[in-house]
């Protein structure tokens, strides 16, 4: 085409160029600049690695279209150049004859390359100059508007209400009432001294508590200090763990039941074992060991009574003779009793604590969800509750507690009324909730579906109550 | 590419002398005088309107000697016939005293005819003019006789006589190239026209170029090189005085009659092709050929009354469409 148009060329081309990166630079600072200032306005924690990420993604998708935009065609260039030069289409029309060679096109093409030679480049000006100079100070002063915005304080968290608190005088009844009988319980006397112990601490410092907050922790603090005592105490979760890391599933199975408390899964053990040792699937020699070892590894004193339970089976079995049911059944069940004595034992202890922390709990308006969560968390069994072979484990792991088997309703529990400030029966209870709820059923608050729910729940709950009630008068 | 360089230089070379020279003629009317030699050229014919004693018969007279080309005159009048214009057969006895049909040739065989005054001709006599002026040839008694060339003619007309004048045919008018309006000098070119004359009313003007110059000239601006879009832009410029058409131009719909003919195309680029080597330059560009559509189209669109009733001439309905018209 000639050196003339290739200057002009090369100038229009390169300044189309840097337009497009001035422009996708100056987009991305807008970016980045927008992004900030949204976070300083909603107080939101800036983040500029994600800012530069999609500052350098606006600033290249910006460049790319720019470029396209402004990139010139050959014929934008000649129009331009015959535009700005004043050539009256010489440009043009060199460029549309390019490969014609005719004399007078020859001629012509000769003819304008001269002149665009001899023209400086200066001349031919690229689109929109101002424009490219406008757009990067504006994106700079935007970006340095924004660092200047101060950024919004988050809103400060509302106010700490600090309740006033002094102990009432049923709270200090209850608080002693409570302390009486934690002393009467069948708690085992060590847990049960730091138990009381407790209290009575708790007893004195709520005397100078002036704060809910403050009332609040000394009554956690208190409920920690049961649950630490109780836990050092009881040894069944240590005898478990070290079940647990028995190479023989027997052996882990046992630290399973151990672990439950439920004399249930002691018995099921027990039944399980009992035929596998008479079909061979596992020798007593065998068991025994297992159950030794696991005794060794668990550093509980030997003198508690789980270990001595669990160490007299593991001598029984490593006597016996043979495996026949006659020889198997007499040892197992002697185990059965002696082991299940003793976790009853521990079992008393927790039951203690629990219902300690609940009347805690409801004395002092509490919920449950205000304790830490471990206080209520059971001992872990690695192995999971997929280890059971069918759902019917399941059932009997969620059944309940270590009990007689006695199903009671409750009539003779007491429970604390604030209202007469005194432990009543649940029976006395009952008949006030039930005239509450009758008031709610007449004034036509419940709807019909939860009126009829009601009456039949109070129905079942009255008819329990009565019965108890009577055989209590007939004792 | 040298020999080219040295038809350039000697085309602008004559076109200068010859303006040079009719300068010595013709006070002022340089417009006319440059569109005159376009249309030369270009080979086309010119229509001169002006009104009496504005130099029209003295730029055709000077102009002849100038391209030293024989040059006749023919005084357009009602009673003129065809005859008189092209050329009658004649019996003549000859040396054996037997009568012989001989052609005596009328005043349109020269190089340049000047037809004064032709819209005082019949239409009669003006159609004998329509082959000559478009074919460069005149058939009379069955015998075609083909115009020397280069071969042009440059009538005139007078626009404030009406009574005895007869409106050329549109189909007449469409083989003029150009029509050029003569205006009134100003004061001082009226001084100097006075002061010339008074020395002398013969024309001065002196030989520059001949006809076969002409056509060297005509054939070399024939080569300068149209773009596409200049020739699209001729193209919609001449479509556009149609209003019929679709996408026809708002001011062509409100004011325009009749559009000019596809000749009016063909009279802008060959024009325009000159017009731009007589500049210097060596394509076509815009400007040459929005310069020549006044000339090229005034005397080929009619417009209508609305265009009278809004006081709008057709040169100021054709500088509407220009500027419509988008490059």
């Amino acid at each position: 085409m000639g050196k003339g148009f290739s200057k002009f060329k090369r100038k229009l081309r390169a300044g189309a160029v840097i337009r497009a990166v001035v422009f996708g630079l100056s987009l991305g600072l807008l970016a980045v600049s927008g992004l900030w200032l949204t976070a300083k306005l909603t107080a939101a924690e800036p983040d500029f690695v994600r800012y530069s990420l999609f500052g350098g993604a606006t600033a290249a998708l910006g460049l790319a279209v720019m470029l396209l935009i402004l990139l010139p065609t050959k014929r934008r260039i000649a129009r331009r150049v015959d535009k700005h030069l004043s050539l009256g289409e010489k440009t043009q029309t060199m460029l549309a004859f390019r490969k014609d060679n005719s004399p007078m096109v020859a001629l012509q093409r000769e003819d304008t390359d001269r002149i665009l030679r001899e023209t400086p480049k200066k001349r031919v000006k690229g689109v929109c100059t101002w424009l490219f100079v406008l757009i990067p100070v504006v994106a700079a002063l935007t970006l340095t508007a924004t660092a200047l915005v101060p950024a919004k304080e988050p809103p400060a968290p509302p106010p700490v209400v600090e309740n006033n608190f002094t102990i009432t005088p049923w709270q200090t009844q209850a608080l002693k009432d409570l302390i009486e009988k934690v002393k009467a319980s069948d708690m085992e006397e060590q847990p049960k001294e730091a138990t009381v112990k407790q209290l009575e601490s708790l007893l004195i410092k709520l005397g100078s508590i002036k704060k809910e907050p403050a009332m609040k922790e000394a009554v956690i603090s208190c409920i920690e200090g049961i649950h630490k005592a109780v836990s050092e105490h009881n040894t069944y979760d240590t005898l478990a763990q070290a079940l647990f890391k028995s190479p023989s599933d027997t052996v882990q199975d046992l630290g399973g039941a151990v672990n439950s408390l439920k004399a249930l899964l002691v018995g099921e053990w027990m039944n399980t074992t009992a035929t596998a040792l008479a079909e061979g699937g596992i020798t007593p020699a065998e068991l025994a060991a297992g159950v030794t070892q696991s005794l060794t590894a668990s550093g509980v004193d030997t003198e508690n009574e789980v270990h001595m339970a669990l160490l007299a089976f593991a001598v029984e079995l490593a006597a016996m003779p043979d495996t026949t049911e006659e020889t198997v059944a007499p040892v197992m069940a002697k185990a059965e009793e002696t082991l299940n004595a003793a976790l009853f034992i521990q079992a008393t202890n927790e039951e203690v604590e629990d219902d300690t922390i609940y009347t805690l709990l409801s004395i002092f308006g509490m919920k449950a969800s205000e304790v830490p969560e471990h206080i209520f968390n059971n001992p872990d069994d690695p192995r999971g509750e997929d280890d059971y072979e069918d759902d019917d484990d399941l059932d009997h792991i969620h059944s309940g507690g270590l009990g007689s088997g006695e199903m009671i309703f409750g009539s003779n529990d007491t429970i604390y009324d604030p209202d007469r400030e005194a432990y009543v029966t649940y029976g006395e209870v009952l008949k006030d909730y039930y005239a509450r709820i009758t008031d709610l059923l007449v004034d036509g608050k419940l709807t019909p579906e939860l009126e009829d729910a009601l009456n039949d729940y109070f129905a079942i709950l009255f008819n329990g109550s009565e019965n108890r009630e009577q055989e209590n008068n007939k004792n | 590419m040298e020999n080219i360089n040295e038809r350039v230089q000697k085309f602008n070379t004559a076109i200068q002398s010859v303006k040079t020279q009719l300068r010595r003629d013709l006070v002022g009317q340089d417009e006319v005088v440059d569109n005159v030699i376009i249309a030369i050229v270009a080979g086309g014919n010119v229509l001169l309107e002006g009104v009496p004693g504005v130099g029209k018969t003295r730029l055709v007279r000077s102009l002849g000697k100038t391209l030293n080309l024989p040059f006749s005159r023919i005084q357009f009048t009602p009673d003129l016939m065809p005859s008189d214009v092209t050329g009658t057969e004649i019996m003549r006895k000859d040396e054996q005293g037997n009568m012989q049909s001989e052609f005596r040739r009328g005043p349109i065989f020269a190089n340049l005819v000047l037809a004064d005054e032709i819209n005082r001709a019949t239409p009669k006599t003006q159609s004998a003019m329509l082959e000559v002026m478009q074919e460069h040839k005149v058939t009379v008694a069955g015998n075609t006789y083909k115009m020397e060339e280069p071969f042009f003619v440059l009538a005139t007309e007078n626009p404030i006589e009406q009574d005895g004048t007869y409106p050329l045919p549109e189909a007449q008018m469409d083989r003029f190239m150009f029509k050029l309006i003569m205006k009134f000098p100003s004061d001082k070119e009226l001084m100097d026209i006075v002061k010339m004359t008074q020395i002398t009313m013969a024309e001065t003007a002196e030989v520059a170029m001949d006809g076969h110059d002409i056509l060297e000239m005509r054939e070399l601006a024939s080569q300068v090189p149209v773009m596409d879009e200049v020739l699209d832009y001729a193209v919609r410029l001449v479509s556009g005085t149609h209003p019929e058409i679709e996408g026809a131009s708002d001011t062509a719909k409100k004011y325009v009659k009749y559009g000019a003919s596809p000749r009016a195309a063909q009279a802008l680029i060959t024009c325009a092709k000159v017009r731009a080597l007589m500049n210097g330059n060596f394509n076509v560009s815009y400007a040459d050929v929005e310069a020549l559509a006044l000339p090229v189209l005034r005397h080929r669109i009619k417009i209508n009354y609305t265009a009278i009733n809004d006081k709008l001439t057709v040169d100021g309905v054709i500088a509407k469409l220009i500027g419509e018209i988008k490059k």
